[in-house]
């Protein structure tokens, strides 16, 4: 689903992320872990093509990100750290705005917006403003438009923060169900305990370079997932 | 803490001429002081020039027959007029609206500074107009009246009390607007509109100046006379001019206490305007009413509702909107005034009010730039256009696209309008839709590509990149060029017996040209522009 091979990125003299490799198959729910400044944003932000990159290549089921752009951004979603979204915009609108974007059915927009929004008990807000949502509204708002028009990568920034815990349990479930119907995930967080109940593979990223990848049990062995993080961070 | 606060508040306001946003680092010493001194020229020139050729005029009459305080009061009444128009709302965005104020909110920092620093800004860009008045004012009365040291001391008392009544006003006003802004739900159309009717009666007493200016020349004793009884406060504050020190001292104390209280004024409901959440009333969601669209319709409906979102955007730059309506029903009512007066003046024939009607609409347009602020206006959305399956040139059509549709409305209208009221025949009223719907065309590529150069993502007030930059000048005055070219052309062409027909057969060829030149332009530079945001 997501192949990255090489990625090379550089801002002024510094290497924020030095020739990863990473490959993401079809079902999985990949994790990517890191100190702060360790690369994470910036592979994410390389994959989504917010970000050129010095070298190596990325492919999107099959489709490279260099090429064809726009083909690859059509098979994704993301959701940054950050969700800032159009302040002027009220939520059904700005649904509907990505729904246009992706060109979704009239009805296939209205079932979703009314069953997610139903989910994340977010149908009564959504005629608001986004300028009155709350950290955690905007970030529900962001999860629903990411999941409109069915992408096969969703790629996510430190998705749980800002949720209560019925949302974030809600978003585990939602992020299993799609692996299960043969979608990806690949997000970053420094929540280890949900990266190791919820990825069936974890990549470990320092000062830009991979320095553990694979499958929970391949990376963790016996021990926390946070206890090799902290192992492999130099503690 | 407040002079951390004050360093960036001011850094925010000059920002554009010590960091280079396309380079993404600071500009050199020679390139700040070549920004600065260009400012500077201008403001001197165009402003000062202006008001040193009014003051002098003026001055002349008044002060020789012992009514130079009735010559401060009217300077004086120019300088806080155009000092506090516009800083109206600037006080409103800057101060109650700046995406910083939760930061800093949450840092222990006394609310009184925060204010104090934003106001600093306030009173700097109301001192800058106010003084491009009184100091050409006060050089012209030294001149005719001659200087002294009673004379030169009220001088600058007076030029600190103009910068307070203007900074009062300012606040004053501006907290009228943020505590009526709050209670609304369709805040930005009404701020519009009530700011529109601001600079209606600001052009309408602007075009009376003159008649105005006339009238009291005429009538200076008299009106001196009455002025003096029922006007006292204008009275005291024109005898601060000429040397009464205690007049000018006792006008200063008024405007400290004044500016006291509106500060009080502010200090106590800036929380809860800053941090108030709009009006409560609950909003029901329907998504039936929401239509399935194309991915271009979709990008321009967003272009619209970020428009109509912000007063100032809309007042900044789609001021000509306004203005041609305006213009086109003015036309029609008084045609046969314009008809005498223009042919008087310029001379009769139907190819001369049409270069006139297509001069007209295009300087109006020239005010609309709303695509030149556009992607500056995204911020921190950026990373939205960014991920989605979208062209960059379909991100900058749209903004385009919203311009043209938003110039072209109007402009059509107010064709008609001159049209109908100018009688012209068949074949100038087709060129005159035709050049002035290229014109808008060409204008729009252009000013996108201006807004292209030098976007400022990083904006903690949306006044920023809207107002406060040199793009928007550029595309501004740059949009002035071709109505200057095509009014200069048609006088020689008209000199030369051109005809009319093939001199505006060649200006729509090549407005076509350029309007196709500058959208190649704008092709080949978004997907680089748009990436490195």
């Amino acid at each position: 689903m997501l192949k990255i091979e090489g990625l090379t990125k550089i801002y002024g003299d510094k290497k924020a992320v030095d020739n990863l490799t990473l490959h993401i198959q079809p079902g999985e729910v990949y994790g990517f872990i890191g100190h702060n400044g360790a690369g994470k944003t910036t592979t994410l932000k390389s994959i989504v093509g917010i970000l050129k990159f010095e070298s190596g290549q990325i492919t999107i089921d099959g489709t490279s990100v260099v090429e064809d752009p726009l083909e690859c951004k059509k098979k994704i979603a993301y959701i940054p750290d950050n969700p800032d979204l159009y302040e002027y915009m009220s939520g059904s609108k700005y649904l509907n705005f990505v729904a246009d974007i992706f060109q979704i059915s009239k009805e296939e927009r209205d079932e979703k917006i009314q069953k997610y929004g139903d989910i994340f008990e977010m149908t009564d807000h959504l005629a608001e403003p986004i300028a009155s949502y709350s950290h955690g509204m905007r970030q529900k708002l962001a999860i629903i438009s990411a999941w409109l028009h069915a992408p096969k990568l969703i790629l996510m920034d430190e998705p749980f923060v800002g949720l209560d815990p019925k949302a974030a349990h809600l978003l585990k479930e939602m992020m299993r169900e799609h692996c299960e119907k043969g979608g990806a995930i690949f997000f970053s967080t420094h929540v280890l305990e949900v990266a190791e109940k919820l990825c069936d593979k974890v990549a470990i990223i320092k000062n830009g370079q991979l320095i553990k990848a694979g499958t929970m049990e391949e990376v963790k062995g016996d021990d926390s997932l946070e206890e090799v993080f902290l192992e492999l961070e130099g503690e | 803490m407040l002079k951390t606060l004050v360093k960036k508040q001011l850094y925010e306001l000059f920002r554009a001429y010590f960091f280079d946003a396309k380079k993404n680092k600071m500009r050199s010493k020679g390139q700040i002081a070549g920004f600065i001194t260009f400012f500077v020229v201008v403001i001197v020139i165009c402003l000062g020039g202006m008001f040193t050729a009014i003051s002098l005029s003026t001055g002349k009459q008044l002060i020789p027959v012992g009514l130079g305080w009735l010559y401060f009061a009217i300077m004086g009444g120019m300088a806080v007029a155009l000092g506090a128009f516009g800083s109206v709302f600037n006080t409103y965005s800057s101060l109650f609206l700046a995406k910083d104020n939760d930061l800093l909110l949450s840092m222990p920092i006394p609310v009184k500074y925060i204010i104090n620093s934003r106001l600093l800004s306030v009173y700097l860009l109301g001192a800058l107009y106010a003084w491009s008045v009184m100091i050409p004012a006060e050089i012209s009365y030294f001149i005719i009246a001659g200087v002294a040291f009673k004379t030169f001391l009220c001088a600058l008392i007076m030029l600190i009390t103009v910068t307070l009544i203007v900074l009062v006003l300012s606040c004053f006003l501006g907290w009228i607007v943020a505590k009526v802004s709050v209670k609304l739900k369709n805040k930005s159309i009404i701020t519009a509109f009530i700011s529109l009717v601001f600079i209606a009666a600001y052009y309408f007493f602007y075009f009376k100046a003159n008649a105005l200016l006339s009238y009291i020349m005429e009538n200076a004793n008299s009106i001196g006379q009455t002025l003096k009884v029922k006007a006292f406060p204008l009275y005291l504050f024109g005898q601060g001019g000429v040397g009464n020190v205690i007049a000018a001292i006792s006008t200063l104390c008024i405007f400290i206490v004044l500016f006291l209280a509106t500060w009080m004024l502010i200090e106590k409901s800036f929380l809860s305007i800053a941090t108030s959440s709009g009006p409560g009333k609950k909003l029901v969601y329907k998504n039936k009413e929401f239509k399935a669209q194309s991915v271009d319709a979709a990008l321009l409906s967003k272009e619209f509702a970020r428009f109509v979102s912000s007063a100032n955007y809309m007042l900044n730059c789609g001021l000509g909107i306004v203005m041609l309506l305006i213009v086109g029903i003015l036309v029609l009512i008084k045609s046969d005034y314009l008809l005498l007066h223009m042919g008087r003046t310029f001379g009769k024939g139907s190819d001369i009010f049409a270069a006139l009607a297509i001069l007209m609409i295009g300087s109006m347009n020239a005010m609309n730039d709303m695509a030149t602020p556009s992607i500056s206006l995204e911020g921190k959305n950026i990373w939205l256009l960014q991920s989605l399956p979208v062209t960059s040139f379909q991100i900058v059509r749209a903004k385009v696209r919203m311009q043209v549709i938003l110039s072209l409305i109007p402009s059509i209208f107010c064709a008609i309008c001159m049209i109908i009221a100018f009688h012209l025949p068949m074949g100038m009223a087709i060129f005159v839709l035709a050049v002035s719907a290229i014109f808008i065309v060409m204008v729009a590529y252009f000013d996108m590509w201006v807004g292209m150069e030098r976007p400022i993502m990083n904006w903690s007030t949306e006044v920023i990149p809207i107002k406060q930059n040199l793009s928007v000048l550029v595309a501004i005055f740059g949009s002035w060029v071709p109505c200057v070219i095509f009014i200069g052309g048609f006088a020689l062409s008209h000199f030369l017996k051109v005809n009319a027909y093939i001199y505006f057969g060649v200006m729509t060829v090549l407005g076509l040209i350029f309007a196709y030149i500058f959208r190649l332009i704008v092709k080949k530079k978004c997907q680089k522009c748009i990436e490195s945001l």
